[in-house]
């Protein structure tokens, strides 16, 4: 039965779209600038910064995608997840504060431009903003194959379209997500991410409660699926649902590649003071911990239920969570959790329809020496739109799960970008010339392994991103101690701050915190803000 | 460190690609184990580049024991199957990466980085390093 048959699951969701209109239609106000635009004014504090970068990490991946998985291969989809209990953590250590700090001196709105800044090297930035949209087009197809199923389920289209279901269901969700993403730009996605944020930790525990009920708890839940013929006491073994290669692959993936994920990283050149990334580890691992409480607690509890006769077996392994939440959760709740799913999945897209478009409107054309483009604003929104039709396209032609199309993008990132921010922003030996090996083999390794293992599956049952991201740093450490002349970087010369800019300096080519070796100088806004050429 | 670090990394990094190229259940584990530790390597080279790393040595020894004993204790639990030990009603390997990969240290790490977290900026010089080397 369709959600919309349920008045008041309902009324929940349209609820929830009015709510998410109006952030988009108030926020798009106050959006004048480029900086607006793509970080906000740099002007949010932790709670937000927390939860939006929460939501925008978690969506239809982890909602759908996550259940669907766990159907499909068992407790070795945790594996993908587990490493939240560092990630949070590292990405501050690692990457957050270094580029929270760029930020502060220079004008610095996405991953390619902190390339720029921290190697001074066009090509390695011009690599980056390439991976960047490449992922982009990938991670948006599945958050928009996840928002096609999930409005089947909600509208019942598939009964009435038949085969035209899920485009029709994709096209209008990609229509609602240009709608505010377009008028409002990071600053909208921020809002909405806040309201979404909280709105999914409070769905995600709700779920799991009445998914460990329906399942008799944990001990009932595993002792169903380890007597079920189906499934098996192996499918709760994390090393027994996939080869032991793929597995650990998904632990390295999701936890390392994290380091270069543009969706995530960007929310800390918004933050309006450095000391907040302090506790941020515990507001972001804490919520999206709790969030991930939907993808153990309904990924667990089908296959338990189906084992017991109590669901029919899933056609598709996507159908898990909306089939649980419409068949064992109270109707209004039901309702607010489709909302949170939606929230989810439409937080991501926006990010990374606004990432993807800074990409192509600043950093592509930077790289290829172009002179900026005179409507940055404009043109951003533009290609906002280009990224949402390319990615519905992809969805469309991909065929597979929404976790899988989803792992391929989030390897995109990971492999590209993960070890050149990693290693780089702490290591100053790294060279540009190393940088841009390195995202070069990660963006062509990843996405000529996928291809590869389509055809014939790799060693071992290697996962093509596991093999991209090792190959990836590897290079970056390769080239960096055995070739070209060494480059004297000064990344750990990175001023405080935490006082806010240093105003009236002639740039940063005197008092570089960044390379020295850049190929333009950069020069100074009106403000005293360093901008890049 | 200043040498150190990069070139555990740079080995680790290399030895995983080699495990993976490899195939086989053995070099699965060696590749599994290594990824488990390359968090931890990261980490230390960060806090090594603010000069902290000697403030974050026990959080950082505690979190790569997690991490990679965890690792081990699934390799070891392997096939196990329904006759294996069961922790809070389910099985041992999957309470071990649970708890040992996501509760414990999702503590651990959030308070460390809050405690070990420094408001000013990095040292112009580590501590050991010598720029433009």
């Amino acid at each position: 039965m369709p959600l919309l048959d349920r008045p008041a699951a309902a009324v929940a969701a349209l609820a929830y779209l009015a709510v998410v209109l109006a952030i988009g239609a108030w926020a798009a106000r106050r959006t004048r600038t480029s900086r607006d635009f793509f970080i906000a004014g740099q002007g949010i504090g932790l709670w937000v910064t927390g939860l939006a970068t929460t939501s925008a990490a978690f969506s239809g991946f982890v909602f759908l995608g996550g259940p669907g998985l766990t159907y499909r291969i068992g407790a070795s989809s945790f594996l993908i997840i587990a490493s939240t209990g560092f990630t949070a953590a590292m990405l501050c250590w690692v990457v957050g504060r270094p580029l929270r700090e760029m930020a502060g001196e220079a004008e610095i709105y996405t991953v390619p431009d902190a390339v720029l800044a921290r190697y001074g090297s066009r090509t390695a930035s011009g690599l980056a903003a390439v991976a960047v949209v490449v992922g982009t087009v990938g991670y948006l197809g599945a958050q928009l194959l996840a928002l096609g199923i999930l409005a089947e389920t909600v509208f019942g289209t598939r009964e009435l379209l038949g085969s035209w279901s899920l485009p029709a269901a994709m096209a209008a969700g990609l229509a609602v997500v240009l709608a505010y993403a377009v008028a409002g730009g990071m600053l909208a996605g921020v809002w909405t991410d806040l309201f979404q944020g909280a709105l999914m930790v409070g769905a995600a525990v709700a779920v799991f409660a009445y998914a460990l009920a329906a399942g008799g708890g944990l001990g009932g839940i595993s002792r169903s699926i380890a007597a079920s013929p189906e499934f098996g006491p192996d499918f709760l073994d994390p090393l027994a649902g996939v080869p032991p290669a793929t597995a650990f692959g998904f632990f390295f993936v999701f936890a390392v590649g994290t380091l270069g994920q543009p969706h995530m990283l960007h929310k800390f050149y918004m933050l309006d003071d450095v000391r907040k990334l302090r506790w941020l580890p515990v507001v972001v691992g804490g919520s999206q911990s709790l969030c991930l409480l939907i993808w153990v607690g309904v990924g667990l509890a089908v296959p338990a239920l189906v084992a017991a006769g109590r669901m029919a077996p899933l056609a598709n392994p996507d159908d898990a969570a909306p089939a649980f939440l419409l068949g064992f959760v109270p109707a209004g709740l039901a309702g607010l959790v489709f909302a949170g799913v939606l929230a989810a999945i439409m937080s991501t897209a926006d990010s990374f329809v606004n990432v993807g478009s800074a990409a192509l409107v600043r950093d592509l054309p930077r790289a290829l020496g172009r002179p900026p483009l005179r409507d940055e604003l404009r043109a951003g929104r533009w290609a906002t739109v280009g990224i949402g039709v390319a990615a519905a396209l992809l969805a469309g032609l991909y065929g597979d799960l929404v976790a899988l199309l989803g792992t391929f993008a989030f390897g995109t990132f990971a492999a590209a970008l993960a070890p050149a921010l990693a290693v780089g922003l702490n290591w100053p030996r790294v060279t540009a010339r190393a940088a841009a090996a390195s995202i070069a083999t990660g963006l062509a390794a990843n996405l000529g392994l996928e291809l590869l293992a389509r055809r014939t599956p790799l060693p071992g049952g290697a996962l093509p991103s596991a093999v991209a991201l090792a190959a990836s740093f590897t290079v970056l450490f390769a080239v960096s101690w055995l070739g070209g002349r060494r480059v004297q970087s000064r990344t750990w010369r990175l001023p405080c701050t935490s006082h806010g800019p240093k105003r009236g300096r002639a740039g940063l080519s005197q008092n570089s915190s960044f390379s020295a070796s850049s190929p333009a100088p950069m020069i100074v806004d009106s403000s005293g803000k360093a901008a890049l050429p | 460190m200043r040498t150190a670090l990069p070139a555990g990394l740079a080995l680790a990094s290399a030895a995983m690609l080699a495990a993976l190229l490899a195939g086989g259940v053995t070099a699965a584990a060696v590749f599994g184990l290594l990824a488990a530790a390359l968090p931890v390597g990261l980490i230390s080279l960060a806090l090594a580049r603010r000069g902290r790393l000697r403030r974050g040595a026990l959080h950082l020894a505690a979190l790569a024991v997690l991490l990679v004993g965890s690792t081990a204790a699934m390799l070891a639990l392997r096939g196990a199957g329904a006759d294996g030990p069961r922790l809070a009603g389910l099985p041992f390997s999957l309470a071990v990466l649970l708890s040992g990969i996501w509760l414990v240290p999702l503590l651990l790490t959030g308070l460390a980085h809050g405690l070990t977290f420094d408001a000013g900026a990095p040292p112009a010089r580590p501590p050991g390093d010598a720029p433009g080397r």
